[in-house]
């Protein structure tokens, strides 16, 4: 601590002198509302990237609204949305949504229940194709006014265009997409109005009928029918302070699995799937991923204050949960964490997928590695996370190869629930800094302070998206923010970086057209770098389901190999970086246009 | 502190250096010590709450008892003694040590962190300083003001930097905030000092563990499972279990899983971690009902802590004190 408090000093008194962040875009513009942020940054050369928020700037400009942004009395108010990166119009360049909350209206009757105060509007943002946005929302349909929370999007009805959930409290929205950017809601039609307190959602195709299913989070019963006391827990001791309550004490509302039934409609199965053979606990981030390579898709989901949920799929969509035995319920100390945010994928570079999950403050961030075995150890007192990420709330989150060289990076959206927890500070505060952590080979390191000007904005950081928004080749982050404008924070080579790279849509035949659930391999010299199509995961938001291959000082793949939803394979040899390709299931990879 | 030492000290009145015998004690405090410490605790509390009536104007009743019952560990007994000697002698620091004391350890950790700021700034310079300001660190910890926590061990070090209770606690505390080269220091202190602290030896194996330094961290384990107390033992035996199933070496962590949850029945992380290590074995039907043990025990104690944050928002409502604490279990 005294290394890096005297790091500290000597990095601001570098930044004062040269102008903090003045050469860390080797292209593009500024954000002028980064200057105002606190000049924590260093100098480590071994840091290749940089990450510049440029929301204001690029136009995604919209206010998150979530109840009080000072005095937040309900849980309601506190743990905040996500946000999407999608292709909305399949012109090939990334939109945004952005999901927005509102306030609370007390009841007049003291014995009902709160209501929505609808003064916000989940916010649709067009791509011009250089990653600045437009405000579309007016006439898109998809500017709901409800109490949002999260989003996943994906193409449910299998006619090649980009839906979107949206979880909420109260009843969920499914946006059908006419393929132009115009969505109309179809929940009551579909089938999926989930009323429940949703958070994080995904689709994937449970039973292997190649459509896309859909399962739903829920948190906790914020309405009198389901909890008659709910409204009167208030003002929960949180150490010397009072702050809103939950979900420990609250009544835990059961997960939600829906059928796609093939004719745009969905049906209730979570009984029958298995999904309510569980008890019922506080669901937040959900991901799918085959997690035993046995060739289905099961679901991991972040419990907060609860063991998270490992259901293991049979291969027809029904599942059990074995999150007990496969060691990813608790952390290595048996501590039920608060889990948050999730992220998937092969940190190890080991073939198999992994697994972190964000949590409170004062807590490790899980990181699971899958032994190959059906198990995962929890591995995270071996990083080199450190104090900063210990004492931070996450929330937001997944593995990014940032710096292209191959490995996964991790990136960690932080901020409290509490605002009171600034009476804390300087160990907690409201708003805080996302996280970058760079992966050398296989553990990580945090190198927040070297990555850039945009990871000093401190703000209360919730859902993350990631996609590459400005079609360079590398990764951004859309991140949301309580009460506040998002961050976008775009990723910049540092100068002289070699990063090659390779991006690949996946089409699948069939009405899983977006390929979710498949994975493909790259080897690139000796390394094979495993990567996996899905939706879900990080906070109630969805990325960009194409997938982000960094070769580092590689110009070739010598080899792809791409395993089909429906578990056939394909392969292609020799394939040139820098490109961003589309492989049609049955056909060769041919240049993705535009 | 000794209580012949709490005597002289009450006696005299450290700040006012008066000289004098120590002061008759009331034989009653000692009688009550018997009855206690002969496992007739319900007589022992019946003399209790008469002693807090009949001795309430005798400080030296009244923190000898609060001091008694804090080395018993029954600090919601001492607490009222201590408060009452607090009352009677605020001069003298152990009465507000006593009270410090009591109320870390029932939950009541922000009254004891007044208490002992109060204290530790009232006595700086005495010899009771450093017992303060090390509690005043432990109530900081208590409540996660970590690295607060973590400049007040460094003052208690560097007022007893002998004491292997205040090296472990610091490095505990370093541990969690992630400075493990600090907390490996402060551990391999806190095992050479005399005398040692229990803990400190599979502590600092955990920590060489998290450093990737596997090697040095087995001998550790096996030393601390041979020579410490029988908790600390136990405590050592379940982290190397933990340690070989991690490092693929179930079937060296079976016999000392088995042999925990035989001797800790109610030890739910030992049957989690039991019926991982036969699954990983084969043993599918044992690790089933390890399984189901675990389960049962998780569910139990989720079901405890449920009925006590509804207590504990009741009473906050009703604008009671919670009986035995006041704080929300940790978000984890």
């Amino acid at each position: 601590m005294r290394a890096s408090a005297a790091r500290s000093r000597t990095v601001v008194l570098l930044a004062l002198v040269a102008g903090c962040g003045d050469d860390e875009r080797a292209q593009g513009g500024g954000d002028p509302s980064a200057a105002s942020a606190s000049p924590e940054t260093a100098e480590d050369p071994t840091v290749r990237f940089r990450l510049v928020d440029e929301a204001s700037s690029r136009g995604l400009t919209a206010m998150n609204h979530c109840g009080s942004p000072t005095a937040k009395r309900y849980a309601l108010e506190e743990i905040g949305q996500g946000c999407a990166l999608f292709d909305m119009e399949g012109d090939g360049d990334l939109d945004a949504y952005l999901v927005d909350g509102c306030g609370l209206v007390a009841p007049p009757d003291p014995q009902g229940d709160w209501t929505p105060a609808l003064d916000g509007e989940c916010r649709l943002f067009e791509n011009d194709g250089r990653g600045h946005f437009r405000d579309v929302t007016e006439g898109s349909g998809a500017g709901l006014k409800v109490f949002g929370q999260g989003v996943a999007a994906a193409d449910c009805d299998g006619d090649g265009d980009v839906d979107l959930y949206v979880t909420c409290w109260g009843k969920n929205h499914l946006l059908e997409n006419d393929g132009q950017g115009h969505f109309a809601d179809v929940t009551d039609r579909a089938g999926v109005g989930d009323d429940h307190w949703s958070v994080g959602a995904a689709f994937f195709d449970a039973d292997g009928d190649q459509d896309l299913d859909l399962y739903v989070g829920n948190y906790f019963a914020m309405a009198r029918a389901r909890d008659p006391d709910c409204w009167n827990k208030v003002d929960c001791p949180y150490y010397e302070m009072l702050a809103a309550c939950g979900p420990k004490g609250m009544v835990p509302e059961p997960d939600t699995f829906y059928v796609n039934q093939g004719d745009g409609t969905f049906r209730d199965a979570s009984e029958e799937a298995g999904i309510r053979s569980v008890e019922p606990r506080y669901a937040l981030g959900v991901v799918a991923f085959d997690y035993d390579r046995d060739g289905d898709q099961d679901l991991y989901v972040a419990n907060d204050s609860r063991g998270n949920y490992l259901f293991e799929n049979d291969g027809h969509g029904r599942f059990t949960e074995v999150a007990d035995l496969a060691g990813c319920a608790l952390s290595s100390a048996g501590l039920q964490q608060a889990g948050m945010g999730v992220g998937c994928g092969d940190f190890d570079g080991d073939l198999d997928l992994d697994l972190f999950c964000t949590n409170f403050s004062h807590d490790d961030n899980t990181l699971y590695e899958n032994d190959g075995r059906g198990g995962f150890l929890d591995v995270s007192s071996r990083q080199a996370f450190g104090t900063e990420a210990w004492l931070a709330l996450g929330w937001g989150t997944d593995f990014v190869d940032f710096d292209l060289d191959g490995d996964l990076d991790l990136f960690v959206a932080n901020g409290h629930v509490h605002p009171v927890a600034d009476r804390r500070a300087p160990e907690l505060t409201y708003k805080q800094r996302c996280r970058a952590y760079l992966n050398d080979e296989g553990r990580y390191r945090d190198v927040t302070p070297a990555a850039g000007s945009g990871l000093t904005r401190r703000a209360s950081f919730r859902g993350a998206a990631f996609g590459d928004v400005d079609e360079d080749g590398d990764e951004d982050v859309l991140v949301a923010a309580q009460n506040e404008p998002p961050a976008l924070f775009v990723n910049y080579p540092a100068e002289g970086a070699e990063r090659h790279w390779l991006t690949l849509e996946l089409e699948a035949v069939g009405r899983n057209r977006f390929a979710l659930g498949a994975l493909v391999v790259a080897e690139v010299g000796k390394r094979r770098l495993l990567r996996f199509v899905h939706s879900g995961g990080s906070y109630a938001s969805s990325s960009d389901p194409r997938l982000h291959f960094g070769l580092g000082a590689a110009t070739r793949v010598e080899r792809l190999t791409v395993t089909w939803p429906d578990g056939s394979t394909q392969f292609a040899a020799d394939v040139a970086a820098d490109r961003k390709l589309r492989w049609r299931q049955g056909a060769a990879p041919e240049p993705r246009l535009p | 502190m000794k209580r012949a030492l709490l005597l002289l000290l009450i006696s005299s009145g450290r700040a006012a250096a008066r000289q004098g015998p120590p002061p008759a004690i009331d034989p009653r405090v000692d009688a009550t010590f018997q009855i206690y410490d002969r496992g007739d605790k319900a007589a022992a509390k019946r003399e209790l709450d008469k002693l807090l009536v009949a001795a309430a104007s005798d400080p030296a009743a009244m923190v000898l008892l609060a001091h008694g019952l804090d080395m018993r560990q029954e600090y919601a007994w001492a607490e009222p003694f201590a408060r009452r000697a607090v009352l009677l002698r605020p001069d003298f620091a152990p009465c507000q040590y006593a009270l410090g004391v009591s109320l870390l350890f029932t939950d009541h950790v922000e009254e004891a962190e007044r208490v002992l700021r109060a204290a530790a700034g009232r006595f700086a310079g005495t010899q009771d300083e450093p017992d303060l300001v090390f509690s005043l660190a432990m109530a900081c910890v208590l409540q996660n003001k970590r690295l607060e926590g973590g400049l007040t061990f460094a003052k208690a070090i560097e007022l007893q930097p002998k004491n292997a209770l205040y090296r472990f606690s610091a490095a505990e505390n370093d541990r969690n905030l992630k400075r493990l080269a600090e907390a490996e220091a402060g551990f391999r202190l806190a095992m050479t000092l005399e005398p040692p602290h229990a803990d400190a030896a599979w502590k600092l194996a955990m920590t060489l563990a998290e450093l990737g330094r596997f090697a040095e961290a087995e001998p550790l384990f096996q030393r601390a499972i041979a020579q410490g107390t029988p908790a600390s033992r136990q405590s050592a035996a379940y982290q190397f279990a933990v340690f070989l199933f991690e490092r693929g070496r179930a079937q060296e962590a079976l016999p000392l899983l088995q042999a925990l949850v035989k001797a800790r029945p109610a030890d739910r992380m030992a049957w989690n971690y039991l019926a991982r290590t036969l699954r990983a074995l084969g043993h599918k039907e044992e690790s089933a009902a390890a399984l189901k043990r675990y389960q049962s025990l998780q569910a139990e104690f989720d079901r405890t802590e449920t009925d006590y944050l509804l207590g504990l928002i009741r009473a906050q409502r009703s604008g009671g004190r919670a009986p035995d604490g006041k704080q929300m279990p940790e978000r984890h």
